[in-house]
């Protein structure tokens, strides 16, 4: 394991019951790098997006986080050190409204460091005018936004992004695409799983493609776009 | 093989034990054991507190005799209690009944004075067992007529007091019925002439009080009471019933002036609570069950003292005595019973209960001793043949009913606001009966509880 | 039709009045189901403990109910966190199930505790002032229904109040809406249902207090409560607690307008209200309130 290396998976598998969803994974993600997780649908990408934030413990392998083994963790102690995810389905606290739902982020899971500003978050994403309404008056759009708000409030060092982009109109691509070069900006180590192919090509350093659980291809997007292998888990 | 083999020789072996157990000589009996399911907690905990009399009956017994003595096999053995702990549940009086006799080998059951779903069940497993039991108290209609099915169960026995069952020679008079007592004390008030007439009623929707409900009323109204709303059914309330105020609302505006009912305590409680919020009080109040139990009274508080004048039929009083003073076992009095209950842990005030609860003990000992036997048909036997004085009046019982009526009086209760310990005392006002002297004369009308 | 609305309005004032010690009795089931799913079936006899409590204060010492919550309510608060984060937090690694056979324990426990110590007889909280009554115009009002109602309010009022501003508070509506995802947020889930179900005891201890000065008790009378209590939680509506207070007003109105309706009959004035139930449920299944 390098020394500069955030994120680090060792030989991971997970299975449920006969099925196996994650077959001996292995990557590092850097500090300060965007990677993305790439592959079919059911390859396996939201399984290990769940391993690494301690939805799920893995059936084998370890998780390193900061040099720390936090294989097994529960996930609000994940969230504590510094790992936060958003869910491609929004899940807001619907009762509460948007700038209540990143209070409870920032009250819990912010205890590291002073974080950003609840402002400039809510500027960040754009839900400034609609910080004060409840989570079950907003919009889809304006939903999936707070997830990321919610996920930056909690201050990570890691933030693991489940298809933010998706249901997103062309028109709304740059704005995403500009929020995830903000957060690279601050330092914070992305971890992007996308379907998105414009999304992927141009806010990510490093590509892995994963199929049926296994780790396919490895690369810059300009590499593995090219890959065979790849083409062929697309493309049959 | 091997198996086969152990297995025809553990059959033989018990087949052998078996027939050895048949036809070997009887053994003589180590102990008598008398049985009892009592509500010890729950809403009707001022029942099971019948137990202590039961206990003391028991205690009297060994003291006195040395324990009991059974003539078929010339030896003395001691005399035993079980009691078990219904938590005031019907559901549980079958099953604990049966778990006397089948577990516990009980030779006799004793059933408590109390409401009736708390004692019928023990008559059904009695029946069924063929062991002898008794009940001692009342009312006996609810008994002989509700579940019994008008047959009288072979092996139960009745000592208490009836509704308005005619009791027969000699006791066919006055001071043995609820009816005769409650209205004694109607016409000792002057209920006709010196109040409107006009009655509100009221009961529980549980066995006890809607027997009363089905009664009563019509019994008042022959009186020459008038009851309000009882087509509509106003005053039946289920036991989950906590707020009072339509009733009393529908009372007042009714002008009622005599206040009659029957539900546990805790119910009329808040009821009279309610009565008083709204300012309502009748001239007459009374209140079967509610008001047994001093410490019910005494829940519902002195500021005011809602249950100052409250009356209700007395079983049992321990100024109950005969020419030789004497009516317990040994020496035991009415008197040195309820001087032992009030030194007792706690010394708590009078439960008339203790008195019931000694008296069939009392009873059921003595038949067991007439017997000589543990067996239940010759206990049985001799419980048809009961001629006793008790410790709560002379008990034989008729051999059709299986009834025994012991004198009933009627009481109210007396607020003292010096007395601190024991704020309440019910003394008995009505008693057509001179073993039962009357204490006080009669509270009327209520006393205004805003001084 | 004058004479029909002064007959009227006493048994409308009392159901509100009422409803508002059902909405106290109620919040602390409703809190602790909203948070971990879980129906307290001990919920009743806690409540139960608290009149207890007050009882025993009063007597020992001399000190008014309400007093006595100066202690009652801090100690219920840390009895109820020590009794969820030891018992019942252990018993949800089994399952729910396991949780509920728990509070069927605790139910169990505490009607025998209760009739151990302070034996199987009736009380009433006997303050000198239970049953005074004040004339507002024509209508008489009677304290202790009064004391109900204000303190249903107060405590409705604290609690949403809790909820929405404290960072505790926070915690505990977002982990009753989406547990999984507030545990990502950092929020611990068992510490979350430890301060849930002490929050919910400290209600049951003013509940106890309000019930007792209302109504006698004994050991066993907190089922009747615990019934009423999920009548009025099916009436405003899960998790809501201005819905719960609207619920318990309802219950309180549908029995007496029912009992007043009926001539006067306790038999409508029990069943009423369930009736009512029966209908939301069909009609309108997350109550009057719910979402």
């Amino acid at each position: 394991m390098s020394e500069t290396a955030v994120l680090s998976i060792d030989r991971v598998s997970k299975h449920f019951g006969g099925i196996v969803a994650v077959k001996d994974m292995t990557f590092e993600v850097q500090a300060g790098e965007v990677l993305g997780l790439m592959g079919p649908n059911g390859a396996g990408k939201t399984t290990l997006l769940n391993i690494i934030a301690g939805t799920y413990s893995p059936s084998s392998g370890r998780v390193h986080f900061c040099g720390r083994d936090i294989t097994g963790l529960p996930a609000h102690k994940l969230c504590h050190l510094g790992i936060a995810r958003t869910y491609q389905i929004p899940q807001p606290f619907t009762s509460l409204s948007a700038r209540q739902n990143i209070l409870v982020a920032t009250e819990y899971g912010g205890k590291k460091a002073a974080g950003m500003e609840h402002d400039k978050i809510f500027d960040l994403v754009n839900l400034s005018e609609q910080k004060d309404m409840p989570a079950r008056d907003l919009a889809t759009v304006s939903l999936k936004r707070l997830e990321l708000a919610r996920a930056l409030a909690s201050n990570p060092t890691l933030i693991l992004l489940d298809e933010i982009a998706a249901g997103s109109t062309d028109a709304e691509l740059p704005r995403i695409l500009g929020i995830i070069e903000e957060i690279h900006k601050m330092g914070k180590t992305v971890v992007l799983v996308e379907h998105v192919m414009k999304v992927m090509v141009e806010a990510v350093d490093r590509i892995i493609v994963i199929d049926k659980g296994e780790k396919i291809a490895e690369g810059t997007p300009g590499e593995v776009m090219k890959d065979e292998k790849v083409i062929a888990a697309y493309f049959g | 093989m091997k198996k086969f083999l152990a297995i025809t020789l553990a059959m033989v072996l018990v087949l052998a034990m078996s027939i050895v157990g048949c036809t070997g000589e009887p053994v003589a009996p180590t102990k008598v054991v008398l049985g009892a399911t009592l509500p010890v907690t729950g809403i009707f905990a001022g029942f099971g507190e019948q137990g202590w009399g039961m206990q003391k009956a028991v205690d009297d017994w060994n003291d006195t005799y040395g324990g009991m003595y059974l003539s078929e096999w010339d030896v003395t053995v001691p005399v035993e209690l079980i009691i078990k702990d219904n938590q005031s549940d019907p559901n549980q009086v079958g099953p604990q009944s049966t778990d006397l006799v089948v577990t516990n080998k009980v030779d006799a059951l004793l059933s408590p004075n109390a409401p009736c779903d708390l004692h019928d069940p023990t008559t059904a497993v009695a029946t069924d067992n063929e062991v002898p039991s008794i009940i001692g108290g009342g009312p006996f209609e609810p008994w002989y007529f509700g579940s019994q099915g008008e047959v009288t169960p072979p092996y139960t026995w009745f000592a208490g007091f009836a509704i308005s069952f005619p009791s027969g020679a000699p006791r066919n008079v006055p001071g043995y019925t609820m009816v005769d007592t409650w209205f004694m004390f109607m016409d000792a008030v002057g209920a006709l002439s010196n109040t409107n007439g006009i009655a509100g009623v009221f009961a529980s929707s549980d066995s006890d009080g809607t027997g009363w409900y089905q009664s009563f009323p019509a019994l008042m109204e022959d009186y020459g009471l008038t009851v309000v709303g009882v087509n509509e059914t106003l005053g039946f309330f289920p036991l989950t019933t906590t707020d009072y105020s339509s009733i009393v609302t529908a009372w007042k505006d009714a002008n009622v002036e005599v206040l009659w009912g029957n539900c546990p305590g805790a119910h009329f409680g808040d009821l009279i609570a309610e009565c008083y919020a709204q300012d309502f009080e009748p001239k007459i109040c009374l209140a079967a069950r509610a008001a047994l139990f001093p410490l019910d009274v005494e829940s519902w508080g002195t500021t005011p003292p809602l249950g100052y004048g409250v009356g209700c039929e007395v079983w049992w009083s321990p100024a109950y005595q005969v020419s030789d003073g004497f009516v317990g076992i040994g020496n035991r009095t009415a008197a040195s019973l309820a001087a032992d209950w009030a030194a007792s842990a706690g010394n708590p005030p009078l439960n008339r209960g203790i008195g019931s609860g000694y008296m069939e003990t009392q009873v059921m000992l003595n038949a067991i001793h007439e017997a000589g036997s543990l067996d239940g048909a010759a206990i049985n036997a001799a419980l048809a043949d009961t001629d006793l004085d008790t410790i709560s009046g002379w008990v034989n019982f008729d051999p059709v009913t299986h009834f025994s009526a012991v004198p009933l009086a009627f009481g109210q209760w007396f607020y003292d606001s010096e007395n601190e310990d024991e704020p309440f005392t019910q003394y008995i006002v009505a008693s057509a009966l001179s073993e039962i002297p009357e204490e006080d004369s009669p509270i009327f009308p209520l006393p205004d509880w805003w001084p | 039709m004058e004479d029909f609305l002064v007959g009227l309005a006493p048994p409308l004032i009392k159901g509100i009045l009422l409803g508002g010690l059902y909405v106290v009795i109620a919040l602390g089931l409703s809190l602790v189901f909203g948070v971990m799913k879980l129906i307290n079936v001990a919920h009743g006899d806690l409540v139960i403990l608290g009149s207890y409590f007050a009882w025993a204060v009063m007597g020992w010492l001399g000190i008014d109910p309400f007093l006595s919550l100066v202690a009652g309510v801090p100690l219920f608060f840390v009895l109820g966190f020590f009794v969820q984060k030891f018992i019942i937090n252990r018993t949800f690694r089994i399952s729910l199930d396991a949780a509920l056979i728990a509070c069927f324990g605790i139910s169990i426990i505490v009607q025998n505790l209760c009739q151990a110590i302070w034996t199987p007889f009736n009380r009433s909280l006997l303050t000198d002032y239970r049953l005074l009554t004040f004339a507002v115009g024509p209508l008489t009002i009677q304290l202790r229904y009064l004391l109900d109602f204000i303190g249903g309010l107060a405590v409705m009022l604290a609690v949403r109040g809790f909820l929405r501003r404290t960072y505790l508070g926070r915690a505990i509506s977002a982990a009753s809406q989406n547990e999984p995802v507030a545990e990502r947020m950092g929020i611990n889930p068992n510490r979350v249902y430890s301060f849930a179900f002490a929050i919910a005891m400290a209600c049951a201890a003013v509940a106890g207090v309000l019930q007792g000065l209302t109504f006698s008790f004994s050991p066993t009378s907190g089922s009747p409560f615990l019934i009423i209590s999920f009548g009025v939680i099916i009436l405003g509506g899960l998790g809501s607690m201005a819905g719960t207070f609207i619920g318990g007003m309802v219950f309180g109105l549908t029995q007496t307008l029912g009992a007043y309706f009926s001539g006067g009959s306790l038999l409508v004035q029990s069943i009423a209200p369930y009736l009512l139930v029966f209908v939301i449920l069909s009609v309108r299944p997350q109550g009057i309130f719910g979402r």
